[in-house]
């Protein structure tokens, strides 16, 4: 039995140790807004964040988490101190900028990017290359996403001077 | 006089709504589980099945086009509303399943806006005429008097509006087919939406990770599988298999071996479990033997070879087009332009890999998956199933990317044959590797130009011979079309050979790679056919420009002449070979092509030319790349993309943007930085970490300049992708003298040119 | 010096690693001259050393490699600063756990190991020949300000280090045992640690 926290609340899973947190959040906890595109790390769409940092779910095995707090992009708002249905800046920078195409790859993107501006708050165009490098998008909808991280900057700064 | 393959994919598309004899059915309650796209159809006035005005002024649009990126709903529905004459935050919109009533359903070919644009706008505009009726029989008043506007008719300073009309019982006129037709359309002075912005409906959803994909519905009882790939997409049979290692595995319930009535699946397994972690151990746990299998030996070398016998014999395949004797000024001329070009092997990549969740409700079959092809998709379902396609039903989800892997989606017939086989509902997910060996990939091509110009560069002769897979001719054979010459032509594997240059004399030749169809199953692709074809062509292009000494683009608009089977025909292709010169003057003039031989030494310009998708939805895009090349590495850094674009009205242009921004990007990816190569009949790179699409950091500059007009929209997914990569090709040769004939662009690949 | 340009070739080209023997401390004692015989320890070091799992982490720029071919990293992270995390948001440990990940799906593992990151570029070792390697181990300006005996006590009990011959799945362990490398190290050091040529 493996407990963790996820989005805040206690959780417990009884599922073999080795099992990617990826299909537990998928399968077993029914959070689906975490994909699976590679299952090696490789395209990011699986990302959440485990202590407030990136992590590609589908290469966590269940075991290493125990004691651990997770994220994933149905808490991102609501860990950001959001209230219902209100968004976490980075969504909404990405509403603004249209960013999404078919997006599969956004929740990973988005967490992502939440993570880059945690760490870096106006990021310049090159910590967003090297930040954003392990995620791919097959739709190519990487100059909005880029955009939507300078906008999200840009309110996440214009909030905090208020 | 020109003769071309008789062949209009517009109106055969059309021609087959007519026969499109699907399945019946509304949604279960059962169905909606877990919510997919659609939440139910609208209700109250119907004028059309295209969407319902309810009685508290709701407008539900009924979209039959999958979403896989192009936020294809509210395009569709800024088409009805703009007739209609709704208030834009009236309108909702719902995807809908696979009932017969929606009338051929394929997602692809770019061809969603511009195929339904009248039908959707003449849909609008009855509704407004019915409306407009019964809101002056309401306020009593002559209807000639009345306008409707924002969801209201008005009639000088009273109104009601559409919802009040509905509530009220007063609206309930039916538009038959002839009467749709008749419909003239408001002149575009009086449009209010297209060509005019919007945020697209679809977003929210994809950024709270609430929308629902193929591979997030879960259904009661159901459980996980995923499929031992044999190992080749043909003529294997499972001889042996032994799965005593995988029973020790927690979870592991039953392998499933597959017997496939629609021969789909030759010689797969598939293994089912309580979790989808325990069926993928138990794949990697199974003991199979194969006998047979197809192309096992056969390598990219092997593929291409075949398709350079074929394009050097001038009676392999068919002829698509023929204008005058080409063979005589051939034979005749003192020089000869001739190029051979090539492209590699590519694959879809999707990053939401195949998966289906397949179930029995009652007499019903129910199917859950990403899908752009319904209507040739579920027929084959139902023959893998063995049951009356009218008991079978789709239901439609978003799509992780579509890139045309979903026109074909034979990953449902594994689904739904193990869960025939074993009475519950399976949820199938293919891990990435078993994607990338059941893709249907681009083929690999080679293609042989020859040309000849006068002293003055017009062009007196163009011959075209292309080799490919067809990817048309395996999935849906009768869309082939007859050669001029006898025999069949795949149009989806050589349009865009049929350029709009001016010529004198012309000739298309396709011939199929029956070594490819031996080897894997071609798809379409991104920008399919005019994806490799205008790489033929644009590259040759650019060889005779430079042979003759003249500036590359402006060569290219002496070619332009708008004249005889360049002239273009109302209303898709109003201006035709114009518009194209239109956009590559633009094209100029924004890059500052003018000065690009002041640019610094090993950075250079290339330009291209396009008309994609196909000559009947011509989106005129001229585009110039600009790159810098590493002479000692060989390695290309592209620094800036331009690309002015004609694509007529914008149902959304905010999407069209979004999507020439994505198809541009597809195509520079597909020119350095992706692509594969088949070994022992499989795609060599079956992941993401060699299989190497674009990533952030190698994204160039975009620079794109829509032409502003009121024409009938055409096409946007595709494209765009087309003319980047002889673009950067033509760049390469502008910045380093080194002629790259083949795609994708590697470092070693230039590096050998720059020997030659 | 046969034995180690033979090494060199077999990563130039990129050959699959074979599995390599280590020979401990004692099989050089027959080498009388100590200088020879310290030369002699350190290129049998430089097995250790320059195997994939050591040299695919000690790049000289700031791409590591990756595999027993030591491809590029993919995806194409960055060292970012001296401390060798990566950039900001994009941490080592954004994918590397802190233990070997079995892939689900895919063969192969992801490695892991607390922590898990680059050592400073003073400490690149790729490019350059063993003798400049040792020259560099040596070197307190390049091995982060270590003594010999500091040297000694990393090969012999880092983590990190250790990591090298439990690699996970899919990844050709480095010759011999964490043991023995520390043992060569030792005499190394005790024979003079004189550099190869």
């Amino acid at each position: 039995m493996i407990k963790f926290t996820l989005n805040e609340r206690a959780v417990e899973v009884d599922v073999p140790g080795d099992t990617p947190l990826l299909w537990v959040l998928r399968d077993e906890l029914g959070l689906t807004g975490t994909k699976f595109g590679c299952g090696i790390a490789q395209c990011g769409a699986c990302t959440v964040h485990v202590g407030g940092q990136a992590r590609r779910s589908c290469v966590t095995p269940i075991s290493t988490l125990d004691g651990a707090a997770v994220i994933t992009i149905e808490g991102l708002a609501a860990s950001a101190g959001r209230d219902n249905g209100e968004l976490h800046p980075v969504q909404t920078a990405w509403i603004e900028a249209q960013a999404p195409q078919c997006g599969y790859c956004q929740s990973g993107q988005i967490m992502q990017a939440a993570a880059l501006l945690a760490e870096s708050p106006e990021p310049t165009d090159e910590e967003i290359s090297a930040g954003m490098a392990g995620n791919l998008c097959r739709c190519m909808a990487y100059v909005r996403i880029r955009q939507a991280i300078k906008l999200a900057a840009a309110s996440q700064s214009k909030g905090n001077k208020q | 006089m020109t003769e071309h393959s008789n062949f209009s994919m517009t109106r055969r598309w059309f021609l087959a709504l007519a026969g499109a004899g699907v399945t019946t059915g509304v949604l279960s309650s059962l169905a909606f589980a877990r919510a997919p796209v659609g939440q139910t159809m609208g209700e109250g006035f119907q004028p059309t099945v295209w969407y319902a005005i309810a009685a508290d002024g709701r407008i539900t649009m009924h979209i039959h086009m999958a979403e896989m990126g192009q936020h294809v709903g509210t395009a569709l529905s800024r088409i009805i509303a703009e007739e209609l004459e709704a208030d834009w935050d009236d309108v909702e919109f719902v995807h809908v399943d696979t009932d017969p009533k929606w009338g051929y359903m394929v997602t692809g070919g770019s061809w969603s806006v511009n195929h339904n644009f009248f039908a959707f706008s003449r849909a609008g505009a009855a509704g407004r005429m019915a409306l407009i009726e019964a809101g002056a029989r309401e306020m009593g008043v002559p209807a000639e008097e009345c306008m409707a506007r924002a969801s209201k008719v008005i009639h000088g300073d009273q109104s009601i509006s559409y919802g009040e009309l509905v509530a009220r019982g007063a609206v309930d006129r039916q538009f038959s087919k002839t009467e749709l037709e008749a419909i003239k359309l408001k002149p575009a002075s009086e449009r209010r939406l297209l060509n005019r912005d919007t945020l697209a409906r679809d977003v929210p959803e994809k950024v709270d990770g609430s929308a629902i994909y193929g591979i997030d519905r879960t259904i009661e009882g159901m459980v996980y599988a995923r499929p031992v790939m044999p190992p080749v997409r043909f003529g294997s049979t499972v001889k042996h298999w032994d799965d005593s290692a995988a029973k020790a595995i927690p979870g592991y319930l039953q392998t499933v071996e597959i017997d496939d009535p629609t021969n789909t699946c030759q010689g797969w397994l598939v293994a089912v479990a309580e979790s989808w972690t325990a069926a993928s151990k138990a794949v990697d746990a199974l003991n199979v033997t194969w006998a047979g299998g197809s192309g096992k030996e056969t390598s990219e070398a092997d593929l291409l070879a075949e398709g350079k016998r074929l394009v050097n014999d001038d009676t392999a395949g068919s002829l698509f087009m023929l204008e005058g004797e080409p063979d005589a000024v051939l034979d005749a001329a003192d020089k000869v332009h001739e190029g051979l070009y090539q492209t590699h092997t590519v694959l879809h990549m999707q990053l939401e890999p195949g998966n289906a969740l397949v179930w029995q409700d009652g007499d019903t079959w129910r199917v859950h998956a990403g899908n752009q092809w319904q209507s040739l998709t579920l027929p084959l379902v139902a023959k893998a199933l063995e049951i009356d396609p009218a008991n079978l039903v789709f239901e439609t989800s978003y799509l992780g990317g579509g890139f045309g892997r979903r026109l074909f989606c034979d990953f449902v017939v594994p689904a739904a044959l193990t869960a025939k086989a074993i009475g519950r509902p399976v949820k199938m997910v293919m891990a990435r590797p078993d994607d990338a060996q059941f893709d249907c990939p681009r083929s690999p091509t080679v293609q042989k130009v020859r040309s000849v110009t006068d002293e003055s560069g017009a062009m007196r002769a163009y011959d075209h011979a292309c080799a490919s897979g067809w990817s048309t001719a395996p999935i849906a054979p009768a869309f082939l079309a007859d050669g001029i010459n006898g025999g069949k032509v795949d149009p989806f594997s050589i349009s865009g050979a049929d350029h709009w240059y001016t010529v004198e004399t012309m000739r298309v030749r396709t011939a199929k790679n029956e070594k490819v169809h031996e080897t894997f199953l071609p798809g379409n692709l991104r920008s399919v056919a005019p994806g490799y074809t205008l790489w033929a062509v644009e590259t040759h292009m650019d060889e005779v420009a430079n042979s003759l000494g003249q500036d590359p683009a402006a060569f290219r608009r002496s070619l332009l002449n708008a004249a005889g089977r360049n002239a273009g025909e109302a209303p898709h292709a109003v201006g035709g070979a114009g518009r194209l010169r239109e956009v590559l003057d633009r094209v100029v003039e924004r890059s500052g092509w003018a000065k690009r031989e002041d640019l610094p030494e090993g950075t250079g310009m290339g330009i291209a030319i396009t008309a994609g998708q196909e000559r009947a939805m011509p989106t005129w895009i001229a585009t110039v790349a600009q790159v810098r090349v590493d002479r000692a590495t060989g390695e290309v850094t592209l620094e800036h993309l331009w690309a002015s674009i004609d694509a007529g009205t914008l149902a959304h242009p905010d999407g069209a943007l979004a999507q020439a921004e994505g198809a541009l990007l597809w195509g520079a990816s597909m020119a350095i930085h992706e692509g594969t190569e088949i070994e022992n009949g499989l795609p060599r790179d079956q992941n993401l970490d060699t299989y190497t699409p674009m990533r952030m950091h190698q994204v160039p500059e975009l620079d794109i300049d829509f032409v502003t007009n009121d024409y009938m929209p055409v096409g946007l997914g595709e494209p765009g992708v087309i003319g980047v990569a002889p673009a950067i090709g033509n760049a390469i040769f502008h910045a380093t003298g080194a002629r790259l004939r083949s795609i994708p662009m590697r470092p070693q690949d230039i590096l050998k040119a720059l020997e030659s | 010096m046969r034995v180690t340009s033979l090494i060199i070739a077999a990563i130039v080209l990129a050959t699959p690693v074979a599995a390599q023997e280590l020979r401990g401390p004692d099989q050089f004692n027959s080498i009388e001259d100590q200088s020879e015989r310290s030369q002699a320890l350190f290129n049998e070091m430089a097995k250790v050393i320059t195997h994939p799992r050591c040299m695919n982490c000690h790049p000289v720029g700031d791409l590591p490699m990756q595999g027993d071919e030591m491809r590029p990293h993919n995806p194409p992270v960055v060292r970012w600063n001296e401390a060798g995390f990566g950039p900001p948001g994009l941490h080592c440990s954004s994918c590397h756990g802190t233990e070997n990940a079995d892939f689900v799906g895919s063969e192969g593992s992801i490695p892991g190991h607390q922590p898990w990151h680059l050592p400073p570029v003073s400490m690149g070792w790729i490019g350059l020949s063993v003798g400049e390697i040792c020259a560099q181990l040596k070197d307190p300006e390049r091995n982060g300000n270590r003594t010999l005996a500091e040297i000694e006590e990393h090969n012999a009990t880092d983590g990190l280090v250790g990591w090298a011959w439990n690699p996970g799945k899919g990844r050709t362990p480095a010759p011999g045992t964490q043991e023995v490398f520390g043992e060569l190290t030792k005499f190394w050091i005790e024979t003079g640690a004189v550099c190869p040529e």
